[in-house]
């Protein structure tokens, strides 16, 4: 009886025990980037070349899947596409990473002995979270469009409440650094969206 | 952004609240108990179906943020797990109690009795065949019952097969060497046919 107990007390201790989840975000995206000063081109005019700058907004989609869940951490993997943008801008990004949970377990926990069975739902969750990954910016400058490959460094925080025995709210806010081949990127990231627990558990035990 | 965030910050305070325990057993109606795994210090909270808030069970009962649950019902085992208030977390137990050991024997021995009562009725009326396959899957079942043994011998004796019955009748013998009937018969059949276990080898 005190296997299971000892797997949601360590926190290194993932076991067969935590479910895996699935989160669908929709939310703002802001990007802001300026293009390096090596790869900057123009047109054969009298003045000198300015350096490009975009800003833009966008309605995005983003597909979490926290595929290897601890007590108090999880490890994730996520994919980001634009939805509506007004200037046709997109942010497209793949990322890994992991978040850190407070105030509750990371995820389901559940543990069956001999026809007795406990679950254990984290009711409401905050966390803290940082990724790594790589993305493609599609910006629009006065006179071009232009894409680059970035690389992706991102901080987030938010929190989660499950409404069901499965599901539940999240909101999100994030921040991330990009650095690409032709250009420097902020970009500020607002989402809301479900959180589903899966049937399946840890992908490693 | 920022009315997304202005509404965060409104909504923490109106969904927390408390966590809770449920607990439920099966059979129903089962004293749930709460142990200190300090001091030992036993405390009935309720009975199954149950639900309580784990702050209480802390504050009120365990006086510990770690403390055992019990799930107790005469005539089942007792049930224990550790629990712990981690958090914001909703705490769903459910219990399957299993009998003691003695009640399940009991059980058991009563389906036997039930069996032979019918197998007794098919010899009765010479279904022999029958039976006889029905008393076997039972020998297998209960393979230290030597009455299981000795109606087979017996079923064999009334087809007429001698040789069969005499192995079933010794075999009823080796289980249990105070089963009066099985000497009786073993030691019949063995005169009747002249034969003992070196001459039958």
């Amino acid at each position: 009886m005190f296997y299971f107990f000892l797997a949601f007390i360590n926190e290194t201790f993932a076991g067969n025990f935590y479910h895996q989840s699935i989160t669908a975000n929709f939310g703002l995206i802001n990007f802001n980037l300026t293009e390096n000063a090596s790869s900057l081109t123009g047109e054969d005019t009298d003045s000198v070349s300015a350096g490009g700058t975009s800003n833009s907004s966008i309605f995005s989609f983003d597909l979490l899947y926290e595929f290897q869940n601890y007590a108090s951490h999880s490890l994730f993997v996520k994919a980001t596409g634009p939805l509506i943008s007004s200037d046709n801008s997109g942010y497209f990004l793949g990322a890994i990473g992991v978040n850190k949970y407070f105030n509750s377990l990371s995820s389901l926990f559940t543990f069956s002995d001999g026809g007795s069975r406990m679950s254990i739902k984290p009711k409401l969750r905050y966390y803290l979270g940082a990724g790594f990954g790589v993305g493609f910016l599609v910006y629009n400058l006065e006179d071009a469009k232009k894409s680059d490959v970035v690389f992706d460094i991102d901080l987030h925080g938010g929190l989660s409440y499950l409404f069901g025995d499965r599901w539940g709210l999240r909101a999100e806010v994030g921040a991330s650094k990009g650095t690409g081949i032709a250009t420097s990127s902020y970009v500020l990231k607002g989402l809301i969206g479900i959180n589903i627990f899966l049937e399946t558990k840890n992908l490693f035990h | 952004m920022k009315n997304l965030i202005l509404f965060l910050c409104l909504l923490l305070p109106v969904i927390s609240k408390g966590n809770y325990l449920n607990i439920n057993s099966n059979p129903s109606s089962s004293d749930v108990f709460v142990i200190n795994p300090t001091t030992n210090k036993r405390v009935k909270i309720g009975r199954t179906p149950f639900e309580i808030q784990m702050q209480e069970v802390v504050t009120n009962f365990s006086e510990s943020q770690v403390f055992l649950i019990e799930v107790v019902k005469e005539g089942y085992e007792d049930y224990r797990v550790m629990v712990g208030q981690i958090g914001s977390n909703e705490v769903n137990l459910s219990v399957n109690l299993s009998p003691v050991k003695t009640i399940i024997e009991q059980k058991q021995t009563d389906e036997l009795m039930a069996q032979l009562f019918d197998i007794q009725r098919q010899i009765r009326t010479k279904d022999y065949s029958n039976a006889i396959d029905r008393l076997m899957s039972l020998d297998k079942k209960f393979p230290n019952y030597s009455i299981i043994s000795e109606l087979i011998g017996s079923a064999y004796y009334l087809d007429q097969k001698f040789k069969e019955a005499l192995s079933y009748y010794r075999k009823a013998f080796s289980i249990n060497p105070e089963n009066k009937d099985a000497f009786i018969m073993k030691n019949y059949l063995e005169k009747k046919f002249n034969l003992t276990l070196e001459k039958d080898s």
